[in-house]
């Protein structure tokens, strides 16, 4: 084996939050002016790894050397100063203020006390030319595209001169030709630094990086060059079983419409038309922004509905608020369970008892033999591991979260569910328990709306897919012309180009 | 799966103070002045003191409301202010005691439903619109009073509001314990309170849940502003008089007790038994710094310190675990 210098190397890391291993154990090293791309599902501790890396959790256990030497990360401020940089999936941005007052916030060069605004412009441009990209600099940030926000956030990070820098699902938000371009900044920054790479396109992964690193529940898998295995292979330590067995999809007769949307129009959507059956699985997918999730609170009543006509077991609807659609039995898993689907701070009971009040009320009064049934019989049902009733839900794992979250509708009598990413962040183990339920909840005559940005789950899961792109539904596909290479084309081609 | 089937144990010891911690505060306040003051445990001394907190304890009552949906209230003291000079003003000009005191409650419910309509409708931070109200409320107040107390003779029943006793338990006290109770009930063991407080824990969860959240927002600074009026009733007839600035204190004091309440019990969400405990501490800081002859600028310190030590002592310890 060819003896590489070696800028960080981690051994043992672990990590324990609240209910959850997140990191087991993880050894890992990083070779100078390598592209070292992590990969794993989502939960498996690819981003809690590269958090500790960057000073933002301090690991339960383990050492982390950097250039030889046994570093103690306190916090980010440290990593920096170490030299070790992240690029953050989500903006990191002030969005008022400048390219340049956002790159040098914290460390601005003064003169006399004055902002030297001068000298910063001057460095920033010069940086842009070192790499080839371009900006407007004395704009507010939140007026550039996220592609320009990013190269912003890249400058930001690399004026500090790191010699490592991790970058986040750098690509999630970003049109395919804006993709290309950071690739080619991301070869000409290897010749600098050592780049850890987070990403869940493998196609981009294969295509950028030297070596892969597996993660899978919070173990490190193997670590690979990457011209020596094949996509399949890294999909494989990724699932640990084959994609037939991880989606319990059955087949099941679909059954006649129950939801037909007719030209719809709502802030960046337009002109959407779809129908969803009984018994039926239907998939959306496109990237950020592409505006599923907006459909999804359109058709909730969460967000207005300008044009357009929304019909519901023959009748047209119009979604003023949840409260309509629920009482239609149209019910909505949110993207994001902990802001938009669960009182953190309450117990599990109180959780999973919220919708179903009136059914354990008497009178205004909340009858608690009741309603302790009730949440007992949810817990059972959708065996939600839980010490007792009266844990607080902030401490349950995250798959055990999104559970009470789905179990709590389903004590009434659901016709339709909006699942928005309801498996993000969650283990492949309580996955497949969710797609269990699923499959379970269409068999007995339920449709489900399956938004999702993992597209091997939407293509194990669903009866049909339709794919979104900048608020059009660009295509739709049946479950036998699946292709994930037609897909993702229709879900990312830029329409303006 | 390890990952899956771990759970937090539910916490012991640890949490002792983080639970109780204002509760021991309080029990030492007590000893101490006990200590210092016997006169200060005797039965007549407590039953003065519940007469001096039961104001404070309704216009907290209302603000705990509002508190639970994460609102803030700053309009209690001044509607109570205002109530106070326009019962007053009512039962002067020749309206009869039970009208005068029905259209000071419905003055209360207006203001609290406005500020309610204001956050929810104008979509005005809660902070700002009650603060805006309760400027309104002093203007109202000032252009009924002109600045200036009323006095006049009151009928026998409105005098035993504040003043009257039923045994040997003085009738505001009956009042407030009334709200009290009324409010525990409406928290803890009906479907809207709990609606309150999911709203409070995370409204768009509430929302999602198909919760109309608006409507509840709207009734809980409702009740803010009914629990206000009451208590600005009772402080009248406790006056004997209508005081324009008798309400401008208690705005501060309400906050300090729900907050005292929030603490308690390590649940870190206002609730009626909490902000009575509050009350009471308050209650004793007062009631004990006058009898050891404190200087009455002293209090206010004292007062200010409590109340960040208390809430500290939960933020800190919340946070550590």
């Amino acid at each position: 084996m060819d003896k590489e210098e070696l800028v960080l190397k981690a051994k043992g890391l672990t990590k324990t939050f609240p209910g959850v291993l997140a990191l087991n154990n993880v050894d890992f090293e990083l070779r100078k002016n390598e592209i070292h791309a992590l990969v794993g599902e989502n939960g498996a501790g690819k981003s809690t790894f590269s958090k500790i890396l960057a000073g933002e959790h301090t690991p339960t256990k383990g050492e982390i050397y950097f250039n030889g030497e046994r570093v103690n990360i306190h916090n980010t401020f440290h990593a920096l100063n170490l030299g070790i940089g992240m690029v953050y999936q989500e903006r990191n941005l002030v969005p008022h203020f400048t390219a340049v007052e956002n790159i040098f916030l914290g460390k601005e060069i003064l003169n006399f006390g004055f902002l030297c605004t001068d000298l910063m412009e001057e460095k920033v441009y010069s940086m842009m030319q070192k790499l080839g990209v371009e900006f407007e600099i004395d704009q507010p940030v939140n007026q550039l595209g996220p592609s320009k926000q990013q190269m912003v956030e890249i400058i930001k990070v690399l004026l500090l001169e790191p010699q490592v820098m991790i970058f986040d699902e750098p690509t999630s938000s970003l049109t395919k030709s804006e993709t290309r371009a950071f690739f080619n900044l991301i070869k000409t920054l290897k010749e600098r630094v050592s780049i850890i790479f987070i990403s869940h396109r493998l196609e981009e992964v294969f295509e950028i990086s030297d070596r892969i690193t597996v993660f899978r529940d919070g173990k490190k898998i193997s670590t690979v060059r990457t011209n020596e295995v094949s996509e399949n292979d890294v999909i494989k330590m990724m699932v640990d079983r084959e994609i037939k067995e991880l989606y319990p999809k059955a087949n099941i007769s679909i059954g006649d419409s129950l939801l037909e949307v007719k030209d719809l129009n709502s802030g960046s959507l337009k002109g959407i038309n779809f129908q969803a059956r009984r018994r039926e699985i239907v998939g959306f997918f496109g990237m950020v922004g592409s505006g599923r999730s907006e459909l999804a609170e359109v058709i909730f009543g969460l967000r207005k509905l300008d044009k357009g006509e929304i019909i519901f077991e023959g009748e047209k609807v119009y979604p003023k608020s949840p409260e309509v659609m629920i009482n239609k039995g149209v019910y909505f898993i949110p993207e994001d369970r902990r802001v938009q689907g669960l009182n953190l701070e309450m117990d599990v009971k109180t959780n999973l008892s919220v919708v179903h009040l009136p059914m354990v009320c008497s009178g205004p009064f909340i009858d608690r033999r009741k309603e302790n049934s009730l949440a007992n019989n949810l817990v059972e049902e959708f065996d939600i591991r839980v010490a007792n009733l009266q844990q607080k839900v902030r401490n349950l794992s995250g798959g055990n979260q999104q559970k009470v979250v789905i179990g709590k509708w389903l004590a009434r009598k659901a016709k339709m569910l909006i699942m928005d990413e309801a498996t993000a962040g969650i283990d492949v183990g309580a996955k497949r328990e969710i797609y269990k339920i699923m499959v379970d909840l269409a068999k007995n005559g339920i449709s489900i709306i399956f938004i999702s940005s993992d597209l091997p789950e939407l293509m194990g899961m669903c009866d049909r897919i339709y794919v979104m792109n900048q608020g059009r539904i660009t295509a739709e596909y049946h479950r036998e012309n699946f292709s994930q290479q037609n897909i993702l084309q229709n879900a990312v081609t830029d329409k303006k180009d | 799966m390890s990952i899956n089937t771990s759970v937090k144990k539910q916490p012991l010891k640890s949490d002792f103070f983080e639970k109780y911690g204002v509760l021991v505060g309080l029990g030492l306040l007590i000893i101490f002045f006990s200590i210092k003051t016997p006169r200060f445990i005797s039965a007549r001394n407590i039953i003065s003191l519940l007469r001096q907190i039961s104001i404070l304890s309704l216009l907290s009552s209302g603000l705990t409301f509002s508190m639970i949906l994460n609102e803030f209230d700053l309009s209690v003291g001044e509607i109570a202010g205002l109530s106070g000079v326009l019962v007053v003003t009512l039962l002067i000009t020749g309206y009869s005691f039970f009208l005068s005191i029905l259209i000071v409650l419905i003055i209360g419910i207006l203001f609290g439903f406005l500020n309610g309509i204001i956050v929810t409708k104008l979509k005005i931070l809660s902070f700002i619109a009650t603060l805006a109200m309760s400027t309104i409320a002093l203007g109202v107040n000032y252009f009924i009073t002109r600045g200036k107390p009323i006095y006049g003779e009151f009928p026998a029943g409105f005098k035993a509001i504040g003043r009257g006793y039923i045994g040997s338990i003085p009738v505001p006290v009956i009042v407030a314990f009334v709200v009290l109770i009324l409010g525990v009930v409406l928290t803890k063991k009906t479907k809207y309170g709990r609606y309150m407080y999911a709203i409070g824990g995370n409204i768009i969860a509430a929302k999602h849940s198909g919760i109309n959240t608006d409507r509840y927002r709207i009734l809980g600074l409702t009740l803010s502003g009914l629990s206000a009026a009451i208590g600005g009733i009772v402080l009248a007839s406790r006056l004997g008089s209508g005081q324009p600035t008798a309400g401008s204190g208690y705005m501060l004091d309400c906050f300090a007790a729900v907050f005292l309440g929030t603490a308690i019990f390590g649940r870190k969400v206002a609730n009626i038994t909490g902000t009575f405990i509050g009350v009471v501490i308050i209650g004793v800081l007062s009631n004990g710094l006058t009898m050891i002859a404190v200087p009455y600028y002293y209090e206010y310190m004292v007062k200010g310190l409590v109340l960040i030590g208390a809430v500290s002592l939960t933020s800190v310890l919340g946070h550590s675990r």
